[in-house]
């Protein structure tokens, strides 16, 4: 157990290296002059001059790489060209924003998706089973900023029973029940795909469970159909599901980018958006590498819970 | 040796042909397969006969007709903000909705397949290839496109190698792992025996086995890649204004939601629709080709 772990670890090392390379590379993958592209057709001299010094365009590639990577360490991703805010800071203002968000669709994902799954598996060719599988198929082809659309212009403008944007009234009280009357919307929209993906996926697993040895000795025994399919067959059934809700995170983190467009939610992902307008590449760099970095510690999280969950992994 | 060349070449055609005989009449007796092809066929019919079935000019403005709603005025699914018929504009835009998805997985079947060729058969490639794919996979992959994209400057183009980009690293583990199976089969190791190099076993006898799971993966890529792809021209990234495109159309209409809602709701249910058929077809495809994924 040990072992892996500390494997587990290591792996996570390269990876997170490699990350940090594709994202510094971005910024050469601007076509003529960086500093004159992201500064615009209207910059002094002095100006572009002071920014190609700030991104350190001067000096060999090599040697850029190392200066921004001791910087990034440092928790120093260099000034937003628009604002000549500090990126790391901002975006740490905002990513708590987005976490509340991502993690709403998340348990929405969770909840709906592996109970309906379960339901569908235990009660296969009924009526649920049908239904659900037909909404998970559409779930899983609908853009979800159509969809954020379609309930803002239905529940939100027709009926009036959401908010259509941002995360607190103007005139709320920002409590609790003000932020949840916002985040209903936005959070069923960006949970859309993971839940349709989550019920089929458990559904699947579900069923190949529910044709084993152990299931029918469990029956035989005499224990009440409730007792197996939740005891015997959903437990089971659950590890691969875990894995796959670890990297559905991921989704949802860059999922967000759209669905915070669309609610004017003030989360990282808005400010993307905002940065894509203004070709501010230094904030979209943070915002890319912090989503990067935040999904591979999770998704080590996710294996370690999964080899605690699972003994054939600790013990091999 | 006669004996030996036609034994395999007769071979694995006989076993490929009866593969995909099978694969066809399974697909035929799923009624959701065969309604995703006929609505695809429709698609692609009328966005290729676009400027025969457009009833306007895509570019032409009327600003005394903006906003128009839904079979008015002539306009049979309403006018935009600058009175521009959206009719035909999603005829002339799914032109380049289309082709912003297709031609990216196209690609990124080719690159992947052959990096995950060289991975999954030649052992000393595997692991530097397979570690940069894993870095690759470490980005959520609409956000590497917006890096990408963004970097590189809005446009048609710069969309497409940014989703190319994006779709590589899976097509190659797929295809990697199909040819490790195949590697293992004993015409691989008969045609090292009689002397064949590695060049060719990996490419005559080993790509042509490790190829159906990499054909079903790319044909729920399509579906993956246009979603994505209009979700980055949404954003603002990719096709630029006023060149017509599904996902910008509805990027535009946000701002009229409250007053002409068609604007935006209609490109996004053609996106929809097609979607969904690529993924319903995408299945079927799959639950043929693997009679284990059958429910």
């Amino acid at each position: 157990m040990t072992r892996y772990i500390v494997g587990r670890l290591l792996q996570t090392i390269p990876v997170l290296w490699g990350a940090s390379l594709i994202v510094f590379l971005l910024i050469r993958l601007i076509p003529g002059d960086a500093a004159t592209v992201l500064l615009g057709s209207d910059a002094t001299p002095e100006n572009t001059e002071a920014l190609r010094e700030q991104l350190g365009l001067n000096e060999p590639i090599v040697v850029q790489y190392w200066h921004w990577l001791v910087k990034v360490l440092q928790g120093d991703l260099g000034v937003s060209i628009q604002t000549r805010a500090p990126v790391f800071e901002t975006l740490m203002g905002k990513f708590g924003n987005t976490l509340i968000l991502t993690m709403a669709a998340m348990v929405i994902a969770a909840v709906v998706g592996v109970s309906a799954g379960v339901v569908s598996a235990t009660k296969r060719h009924s009526v649920f089973d049908r239904v659900a599988m037909v909404i998970a198929l559409f779930g899983n082809s609908m853009p979800a900023f159509w969809l954020g659309l379609i309930l803002v212009l239905t529940l939100g403008l027709g009926l009036g029973w959401f908010p259509t944007g941002g995360m607190y009234s103007l005139r709320g009280d920002g409590g609790l029940g003000d932020l949840l009357r916002h985040l209903i919307l936005p959070a069923i929209t960006l949970a859309s795909v993971t839940t349709a993906l989550v019920a089929r996926m458990v559904r699947s697993s579900m069923l190949e469970v529910l044709n084993q040895d152990y299931m029918t000795t469990a029956r035989g025994k005499g224990l009440t159909n409730r007792t197996t399919i939740w005891r015997h067959g959903f437990r089971n059934a659950l590890l691969p599901v875990v894995t796959v809700l670890g990297l559905q995170f991921g989704y949802l983190l860059g999922g967000a980018v759209v669905t915070e467009t669309v609610f004017v939610w003030p989360g990282i992902g808005l400010m993307t958006f905002t940065a894509i307008g203004t070709r501010d590449v230094p904030v979209i760099q943070g915002a890319i590498l912090m989503t990067a970095t935040s999904f591979v510690l999770i998704n080590l999280v996710v294996d370690l819970a999964y080899a605690y969950l699972d003994p054939r992994i600790k013990y091999s | 040796m006669t004996a030996h060349a036609r034994a395999n070449v007769v071979v694995p055609t006989r076993r490929s042909e009866s593969h995909f005989a099978r694969v066809r009449s399974d697909l035929m007796r799923d009624k959701a397969a065969i309604l995703s092809a006929i609505v695809l066929v429709f698609v692609v019919a009328f966005v290729i006969l676009a400027p025969f079935l457009a009833t306007h000019d895509p570019l032409a403005t009327a600003p005394a007709k903006r906003l128009v709603p839904p079979l008015t005025g002539g306009y049979l699914l309403g006018s935009d903000e600058l009175g521009r018929d959206i009719y035909s504009r999603l005829a002339f835009g799914g032109r380049t909705s289309l082709i912003v998805a297709v031609i990216p997985v196209i690609v990124a079947t080719m690159i992947g397949g052959l990096l995950g060729l060289a991975a999954g058969y030649f052992r000393r490639l595997d692991s530097p290839i397979m570690r940069t794919m894993d870095v690759f996979l470490a980005f959520p992959s609409i956000l590497l496109a917006i890096g990408i994209n963004a970097a590189l400057g809005p446009g048609t183009t710069n969309l497409m190698i940014s989703l190319v980009v994006v779709a590589v690293p899976a097509v190659a583990r797929v295809l990697r792992s199909a040819a490790i199976q195949a590697s293992q089969f004993e015409y691989v190791v008969a045609a090292r025996a009689i002397g064949a190099q590695d060049t060719r076993i990996a490419l005559v006898h080993i790509l042509p086995n490790a190829l159906a799971p990499v054909i079903v993966f790319a044909s729920l890529e399509f579906g993956r890649m246009l979603i994505l792809a209009s979700g980055l021209s949404f954003l603002g990234l990719g096709v630029q204004p006023p060149e017509p495109d599904w996902g910008a159309m509805l990027a535009t209409g946000r701002q009229y939601m409250s007053v002409a809602p068609h604007v935006a709701t209609v490109p996004g249910v053609l996106i929809f629709v097609v979607a969904l058929a690529i993924n319903t077809l995408g299945d079927g495809i799959r639950d043929a080709s693997d009679p284990r994924m059958k429910r």
